[in-house]
């Protein structure tokens, strides 16, 4: 029975009570009196039956919504369920209310789930909240499916509870599969009788045939035009198929992107003649390597140029301009057209986009070739925008890094690794040996290229099984992981090798397109150097990397002790002599300073403070960024919520020295050198 | 290497059958022998004795994956190249194609202009 009803029953009976009690004193008290408490009564009852009938109408609502509605607490135990959360789960409602919601969830959403609550219960944030995203979902009877999931914040009796709405998409996925395959087939289909058309269009147009009269060739180079406007359209649809499977592979060979360039305007002449429009290249270099896929990078050439052509005004030039930044080329298309709106900023590298379909009509296109030369510098590591003024005109530009092929210096590869394992080694000067984990092809060679390029020898694998195997046999000085892999995830493995005595000080950099969504979630004991997100911000990289060879090598560990027993300050700096720098804070208050103003490695915490509980300091602690793993170090143990907001606890007396000191090693090893 | 002069095409289209003769002979003044299907490929080869080997992919009876596994497999016709001129060109295809040993992959629609030319380039690359 719920305390409403218990509370309702009480007061019912009282009033019973209380109307007995006056009819049976009839003579001595007003009947009036009487009737009132009745009524009270008729209205009570009638009250509580109206919120029982709303209540039902609530959950008949609920319960007939296509999509599965629970809600969780704060600790992730299944409060409530609707019907449709049972059909789609395969649970009854008995097996999931008082579970950790966990259950449903396949790896790694379950392991990561866990983390994301205690990253809520010590920051109060979550950008998980009022987000529709795409996960997948686990059934009874061991099925994945996919989901699309929808977390809201709700606060119930004073309380923090957590409602998600979950949409089964995987109707939809199949679905999409189906067109994919559905624009594979059309498009063979299609370039079948397209071959016929404009091989005969071609050979007539060629003149190689009979003399045709001149208005005959007038149509024939209509009809053979338009072939080549289907033909490009056909195979633009082709490509956008192939980047949206994750499908677009690149041919990369060592390349003079000048040459790429001169040959595309030579290539694009033609059309630009058709638009009245001229070409004119400036550059002062004449040669700039690249690593790059050429007919590719033609395709992007031909896209910029031909765009330019076509909204440039007649007798207009289009400037094809190269200039090297740093170490990168940039190569813009300036058109002397009617400039992009501001307003049409996020739209103009979407797929169908043109200003206005007015402009498709009337300067044809497909309105697909940015999205496709956006994603093919993509590819290449490289990056692509525009510039644009009103009535003035648009220059549209890409960068791309200069590679260096060093033959010179390039040593043998590694003697140690498996013939098993297929792996790229290449040496050039000695910054540090990187190992790259990375199942997709183009971007694990295009990683190896930036990592040598700035003097670091590069290994790469595809899995993280090949990894593990890598890791045991050679010596890294870091490793780069990306999470989604073939097999075992990234974050799985990085937790596995953390728990490697071997592995614990190997500084680690995510490379991945979820890097941003997944680093507020995953704990600050995996010790992730840097987060980088796809397409790879090459100049933040090496940031990363650099910092983090530099402090395995340089840095002495900083660690806030937090403790008022003299004796335990004395030993702790006996136990670290040399190995670390220690600052100390006797008493709540001048542990919040030091806090505030200054930068750890590691915070070592009592919790019996003289001025207050050392507890309330976690919550200012994990504020900093980046997060400073925490030990509790106390005389008493720790609830278990408390424990997920730290890194370790140890009770004093219970653990040895080499214990402690091991502890600390294990948090603090990536970024220092605390050695025995 | 010697000049090539004698292909063999096999491509179940008639129209494209009709213009590539016209492209390899008129065009690139190649002597070519045609035919419909894989399963003509190996009678043809052995009368005609062509330097190289087009061979369409999707064809009634028997394949283009198919007649190459056929050739290689004849002791007298096992050792000349194969092109595969094709309209399937997802990524995934083109690297099976090669990998059943095709020295090279001529996407559909081709130029009729230049095909000859392409064939005659991937030749002296031999």
């Amino acid at each position: 029975m719920s305390p409403v009803n218990g509370a309702s029953v009480l007061i019912i009976t009282s009033l019973l009570l209380a109307t007995l009690t006056q009819l049976l004193d009839w003579k001595t008290n007003n009947w009036l009196e009487s009737i009132l408490v009745l009524s009270i009564i008729v209205l009570f009852l009638y009250y509580q039956k109206q919120t029982r009938a709303n209540q039902a109408y609530l959950h008949t609502l609920l319960d007939n919504v296509s999509d599965a509605i629970l809600t969780i607490d704060i600790n992730g135990s299944i409060l409530s369920v609707n019907n449709t959360a049972e059909e789609m789960l395969g649970y009854h409602p008995n097996e999931l209310i008082g579970k950790n919601v966990k259950m449903l969830m396949p790896s790694p959403y379950s392991e990561m789930h866990d983390s994301y609550l205690s990253n809520f219960k010590q920051t109060g944030h979550t950008h998980i909240i009022g987000k529709t995203r795409e996960v997948e979902a686990l059934r009874k009877n061991g099925e994945v499916f996919e989901v699309e999931l929808w977390v809201h914040q709700i606060i119930y009796k004073h309380e923090i509870q957590f409602m998600g709405i979950l949409r089964d998409i995987s109707e939809r996925k199949h679905v999409d599969k189906i067109k994919t395959e559905f624009i594979s087939t059309v498009s063979h289909e299609l370039r079948t009788p397209l071959t016929s058309i404009r091989g005969s269009l071609g050979i007539l147009k060629s003149g190689v045939l009979d003399k045709t009269p001149d208005k005959a060739n007038r149509m024939i180079e209509l009809a053979h035009n338009n072939t080549e406007r289907l033909i490009n359209l056909v195979n633009d649809i082709l490509d956008v198929e192939k980047i949206q499977a994750g499908k677009i592979e690149l041919k990369l060979e060592t390349l003079n992107l000048i040459d790429i360039v001169k040959h595309s305007i030579a290539e694009n002449e033609a059309y630009a003649n058709t638009c009245q429009v001229t070409l004119e290249l400036k550059t002062d270099l004449d040669n700039f390597q690249i690593y790059a896929d050429s007919l590719r990078l033609q395709q992007v050439m031909a896209n910029l140029i031909s765009n330019a052509a076509k909204f440039s005004p007649e007798n207009a030039h289009v400037l094809i301009d190269i200039k090297k930044i740093d170490q990168f080329i940039r190569v813009s298309v300036t058109d002397q057209g009617a400039g992009i709106p501001e307003e049409y900023r996020n739209k103009i590298f979407q797929k169908f986009s043109q200003i206005d379909s007015s402009d498709t009509r009337q300067k044809g296109g497909t309105g697909l070739g940015l999205n496709i030369t956006k994603a093919i510098i993509e590819h290449h590591g490289g990056h692509i925008d525009y510039t644009s003024e009103t009535g003035k005109g648009s220059t549209f530009f890409f960068e791309l890094i200069e590679y260096h092929n060093d033959k010179q210096s390039t040593q043998a590869v590694e003697p140690e690794t498996t013939d098993t394992i297929s792996t790229i080694t290449t040496k050039v000067k000695n910054h540090g040996h990187i190992l790259v984990l990375e199942d997709e092809k183009d971007i694990a060679n295009l990683l190896s290229l930036l990592l040598e390029q700035r003097g670091f020898n590069v290994t790469t694998c595809n899995n993280s099984e090949d990894a593990k195997q890598l890791l045991a046999n050679n010596h890294y000085d870091a490793i780069t992981v990306d999470i989604r892999l073939p097999g075992q995830d990234g974050l799985s493995f990085i937790k596995e090798i953390r728990n490697q005595e071997k592995h614990c000080a190997l500084p680690i950099i995510i490379i991945s397109a979820e890097a941003e969504f997944n680093k507020d979630n995953t704990p600050s004991a995996l010790r992730i150097v840097d987060w980088i997100d796809k397409p790879i911000d090459t100049q933040r990289l090496n940031k990363a990397l650099k910092n983090a060879l530099k402090k395995a090598t340089n840095h002495q560990t900083t660690i806030l002790h937090i403790e008022d027993n003299q004796d335990l300050i004395e030993m702790m700096s006996g136990l670290l002599n040399n190995k670390a720098t220690l600052t100390h804070a006797s008493n709540m208050q001048s542990a919040k300073e030091i806090i505030a103003a200054e930068k750890f490695d590691l915070v070592i915490l009592d919790i019996g403070l003289p001025d207050g509980n050392g507890l309330e300091l976690i919550p200012l602690i994990n504020q900093k960024k980046p997060l400073v793993p925490i030990i509790i170090f106390s005389a008493q143990s720790v609830e278990k919520d408390i424990l997920t907001q730290v890194d370790a606890a140890l009770v004093k007396s219970t653990v040895s020295n080499n214990e402690l000191v091991a502890t600390i090693k294990k948090l603090t090893a990536p970024l220092g050198t605390i050695n025995d | 290497m010697t000049k090539l002069t004698k292909v063999l095409y096999a491509e179940d289209e008639a129209d494209i059958r009709e213009i590539a003769t016209l492209a390899l002979e008129t065009i690139g003044e190649l002597e070519t022998a045609t035919c419909e299907s894989g399963v003509s490929v190996i009678d043809l080869a052995m009368e005609f004795q062509p330097q190289l080997i087009l061979l369409d992919v999707m064809m009634p009876d028997m394949d283009g994956p198919t007649t190459l596994q056929a050739l290689r497999a004849h002791p007298q016709l096992s050792h000349i190249p194969v092109i595969f001129l094709t309209a399937k060109i997802l990524p995934d295809e083109i690297t099976r194609f090669k990998a059943l040993g095709a020295i090279d992959v001529i996407s559909k629609p081709f130029d009729p202009m230049t095909l000859a030319e392409k064939i005659e380039q991937i030749w002296a690359q031999l």
